[in-house]
């Protein structure tokens, strides 16, 4: 198929704020035009406050969406009515962060499944044979269908989430932060798990997630926020070995390795940088959001917002000085 | 020699009631001196953060029964009565928790909740205590910290209240500071700064440092020597060079590879297979053989008990490992 | 939060006149009035007639509401059919007599339910915890007119230690100033109508206030447990903090917060629940006169008195909302990042 599956031109997500006489907004997400090509595994990475699950939400209009275009297979799905969003929504799919609360915890999991089954259309007869199939697609066994999610462990409860996403057979999945909740030994285990799937089934998938380093193992294309906007996009070993963005480079730095030297080295940088926050929703910063903490803010990083313009690594990056 | 600042033997801890007691952790024993950052590794489940609790009592009670000994400057702190427990809790032991949000206490001042450690041991009185609050409040690298002083956890953010939480462990100078999994719930560009910050409150104040943490990363990052628990128990002990370049039980050398991300050839990442097992799970013989490459037919009917390797690490400090076959060759 | 005080007296005026409006109906809907009631008495057909003229009973439903309404934003009541008394004065003499009540039930009921509370949460799952829970149970479980009757009986016919009925000795001279008897002992320097007074609010305050103290009492123990057992406790006892300073200071203190709701809410439904101990005791307070009114047809007295309690019980909700927000740091700043 041509183009991207799902694009967003200048898509943007404001929160209202409560309090105060006057209604104020924060811009959530600023405007951001991203494509997700079909087949490609597509990483988000952000810290807390970057912006990325929003971006996630509103790539599937779970979000309403301010301004600009978010399009899905050719369908501008920006102000879709209900009953013509409904009807596309089995095609795109989301894995929620917390396996504890993203399940109901008094419907049992062949419940959960079969009323998915059933709201795409599935006979009755054949609802309970495929919920057993999804099931053992993910790595569980038929009994499962009888329980409930508390008898379940956290990687557990996950996989069944990912099986009711795949109930509906979708084309997209966007998952966020889909193993951040689990145990050091089970994350690795539901990340295969995505990636077996994705690949049997040619899903096009949008991970979402903190770990940098996780993303740019796994994914093709990764593209990194900051304060609601994309600082850069790039193939993942490009964004690892040759950062062309300053936030980049200091996740990269900042990513504790399993290697006493290098990760000696991280703590050493550390101290000697200072200590700075995210910058203000409410009073955003003019130009470059990131300049409070940059290494190499000029003047013009503060007069001027950076677009994301491409760059000699060969992906696109939002900044004055890019790196090499 | 001089005798470690803490010394833990035999360390047996049993929670819940009736018949729903397990046990999660078995005969623990390390020692810990001052100026050394001990990282206790382990997944959850592993029973780290019951025996860090454990070391300053904080989970007995009904549901909660220690036994073993646990000698800090040569005092056996499981024999202490509730008067000297309390004195030596936040002026001998201080710990800081994973949950800064949860840890504080919603409704005081920051800088009030600090001071109250102070205060109630009688170091100080409040003015005193308030101001040196403040003054902790720097030490941590928080910016403006007459101000944040004043101010509520809420309106702190993530790394800020960490730190806060640092400044309340130290409040009254303790000799031993038990971190449990300090960096969490932080972000990655704030970790490696909380990190760095316990790096230098350890060597500026001459403490010690227990951290505990299923993160790899941050064991390389700080930590001198390492422990590593499973299934309640200790599985391996060694210096923290050493345990990268060379461990000998099966379970940290899984744990290692696990930890640098990389796919495969298969484009696969590397995980160990199933999951640490629950305390009412574990039968005879080694609690990790279910999951283990390279078990063997003793290995489910014998538990193996801590041998010390050969030949001592780095620094002399001895290499300790729980099994009946461990690794020979270092790793790639 | 002044936006947040402004917004909720704004909606004061719409809910009592919802509340107006609904009496207002609910009254018509009985049968019989007034002019029935008493115009039976006479055989002469035309003093009827006339006596439902004066009423404006003759009017249609839609011109009697519309007389309603208008006096009612003149913050006229009208006059009592019954008494002939104006309205605002009954109310006057009859709602500080309702709001002693209430208080003093209030008093009873939060001592008594904090203090089994905090005892049982303190010492959760002992004997000591499992008697107050039952306790707790058998005092919410009882009707209020049932208990007011066995406390009666028990302590007025045959213990005699206190009286039954009304709210002062009949002997005892008053001339009410404000109505509230311990301002007007002040005023009038008349300390001996403290005593008799006393005596006669204390069986119908322990009514209603043990009755309702069993609620509170496990909402209270929940609290204290459930606060004991957070994280920050946790860091208390870190601290080294002593195990009392612990539980006053800590424990007792943030768990203040929810057990103060529960409060505000319990002193709303107390002036109406009042009602019935009004009833019971012949306590001459504004739900008693309500209930007469009702009784007797007497439209604006039962308006009037209904209109009254229904605008205490959102002030009172307003009341304790706002300082629910004022005592919850979370609250009182807007919240964090």
């Amino acid at each position: 198929m041509t183009g991207p599956l799902l694009s967003l031109h200048d898509a943007t997500v404001r929160y209202a704020v409560p309090g105060g006489w006057r209604a104020r907004s924060i811009a959530a997400l600023a405007p951001t035009t991203l494509d997700v090509h079909q087949g490609e595994l597509l990483a988000i990475v952000g810290e807390s406050g970057s912006g990325k699950s929003t971006l996630g939400r509103a790539m599937l209009r779970l979000l309403p969406v301010a301004g600009g275009k978010v399009t899905f297979d050719g369908t501008d799905i920006t102000g879709l009515g209900r009953a013509a969003l409904s009807a596309l929504r089995p095609r795109m799919q989301m894995i929620f962060q917390d396996p504890y609360s993203s399940l109901n915890p008094n419907k049992t999991v062949g419940r959960a499944l079969t009323e998915v089954l059933a709201h795409v259309g599935v006979p009755r007869a054949e609802r309970r044979e495929r919920a057993e199939t999804l099931l053992a697609q993910v790595g569980l066994d038929a009994q499962a269908c009888a329980r409930l999610p508390r008898a379940f462990s956290g990687g557990q409860r996950q996989r069944i989430a990912i099986a009711r996403a795949l109930a509906t057979d979708p084309d997209l999945i966007v998952a966020d932060e889909p193993v951040s909740a689990l145990d050091v030994s089970v994350q690795a285990q539901v990340v295969n798990l995505l990636l077996d799937l994705k690949a049997q089934r040619g899903l096009t998938m949008v991970f979402i997630s903190h770990d940098l380093g996780l993303v740019t193992a796994i994914a093709q294309r990764v593209c990194v926020m900051y304060f609601g906007r994309i600082v850069e996009i790039g193939l993942a070993d490009k964004i690892a070995a040759r950062p062309a963005h300053p936030y980049t480079a200091m996740l990269n730095d900042s990513v504790p390795q399993p290697d006493v030297v290098a990760a000696r080295a991280t703590v050493a940088a550390a101290s000697r940088a200072g200590v700075a926050d995210l910058p203000s929703l409410l009073n955003p910063p003019t130009g470059c959001a990131f300049r409070s903490r940059c290494p190499q803010a000029t003047g013009i990083c503060a007069q001027q917002e950076p677009g994301l313009v491409p760059h000699a690594g060969g992906g696109l990056v939002a900044c004055h000085h890019p790196l090499a | 020699m001089t005798t470690p600042l803490l010394q833990v033997r035999g360390l047996t801890a049993r929670l819940g009631t009736g018949a729903a007691q397990v046990t999660a952790v078995s005969d623990l024993g390390f020692d810990v001196g001052r100026g050394e950052i001990l990282a206790i590794v382990g997944e959850s489940g592993s029973g780290k953060t019951t025996a860090a609790m454990a070391l300053s009592r904080l989970n007995e009670g009904p549901g909660g029964q220690l036994s073993g000994q646990v000698l800090f400057d040569g005092v056996d702190v499981l024999s202490l009565n509730r008067r000297a427990l309390r004195t030596l809790r936040g002026q001998g032991i201080a710990m800081v928790f994973q949950d800064a949000r949860a840890a504080l206490n919603p409704c005081e001042r920051v800088g009030d909740q600090i001071a109250e450690a102070m205060v109630v041991h009688g170091a100080r009185r409040w003015t005193q205590a308030r101001r040196q609050a403040v003054a902790l409040l720097a030490e941590v690298g928080l910016p403006e910290p007459e101000r944040r002083a004043t101010l509520f956890p809420h309106e702190l953010s993530g790394g800020q209240m960490q730190r806060a939480m640092i400044a309340l462990g130290l409040a009254c100078d303790p000799g031993l500071l038990i971190a449990d999994e300090p960096t969490t719930a932080l972000d990655v560009t704030v970790q490696a700064q909380v990190l760095a910050l316990l790096k230098s409150v350890v060597a500026r104040r001459n403490m010690a440092l227990i951290l505990i943490t299923h993160d790899l990363g941050v064991v390389a990052s700080i930590a001198d020597r390492v422990l590593v628990m499973y299934a309640g128990r200790i599985v391996e002990e060694a210096e923290v060079g050493r345990f990268f370049a060379a461990p000998r039980h099966p379970y940290s050398r899984d744990m290692i590879r696990a930890a640098s991300i990389a796919l495969d050839a298969s484009g696969r990442l590397a995980t160990i297979p199933g999951r640490p097992p629950r305390p009412q799970d574990i039968g005879d013989g080694c609690a990790y053989a279910p999951r283990c490459a390279q078990r063997q037919a003793d290995c489910t009917t014998l538990r193996p008990a801590l041998t010390v390797h050969p030949t001592a690490g780095d620094a002399g400090l001895p290499h300790r490992f729980a099994c009946l076959h461990p690794i020979a060759e270092a790793l790639s | 939060m002044t936006q947040e005080i402004v917004k909720r007296l704004l909606f004061l005026p719409v809910t009592v006149f919802f509340v107006a409006t609904l009496v207002f109906l609910a009254l018509r809907a009985l049968p019989g009035s007034s002019a029935e009631l008493l115009g039976s008495q006479f055989s002469t057909a035309g003093l009827k007639e006339q006596l439902i003229a004066d009423l404006g009973l003759d009017k249609s439903i839609w011109q009697q509401y519309g007389i309603f309404i208008r006096e009612l934003l003149n913050f006229d009541l009208g006059r009592s059919f019954m008494t002939g008394k104006d309205i605002s004065t009954m109310v006057a003499e009859t709602l500080p007599i309702t709001i002693e009540l209430a208080v003093a039930s209030l008093i009873v009921m939060t001592i008594t339910g904090i203090g089994m509370g905090v005892l049982a949460g303190a010492f959760p799952g002992s004997a000591a915890d499992g008697l107050l829970r039952t306790l707790a149970v058998l005092l919410f479980s009882l009707p209020w007119f049932w208990f007011g009757i066995v406390l009666i009986i028990v302590f007025s016919l045959w213990l005699g230690w206190l009286p039954a009925f009304g709210r002062l000795p009949p002997t005892l001279e008053y001339q009410a100033v404000t109505n509230f008897v311990l301002i007007d002992a002040v005023i009038l320097g008349r300390p001996d109508l403290i005593g008799p007074w006393l005596l006669h609010i204390t069986l119908p305050a322990l009514t209603v206030g043990l009755t309702t103290s069993g609620a509170l009492m496990r909402l209270v123990r929940v609290g204290v447990i459930e606060t004991g057992q957070t994280d920050y406790i946790r860091t208390a006892r870190m601290k080294g903090v002593p195990a009392g300073r612990v539980f006053f200071r800590h424990i007792l203190r943030n768990a203040a917060l929810g057990i103060l709701t529960v409060i505000g809410v319990q002193f709303g439904a107390m002036l109406g629940g009042s009602v019935i101990a009004e009833v019971v005791f012949g306590y001459p307070g504004i739900g008693r006169m309500t209930v007469d009114a009702v009784l007797t047809r007497d439209y604006a007295a039962a308006q009037g008195g209904a209109i009254v309690i229904a605008t205490l019980y959102v002030l009172i909700n307003l009341v304790t909302d706002l300082s629910y927000r004022w005592a919850d740091p979370r609250l009182r700043r807007g919240g964090g990042q």
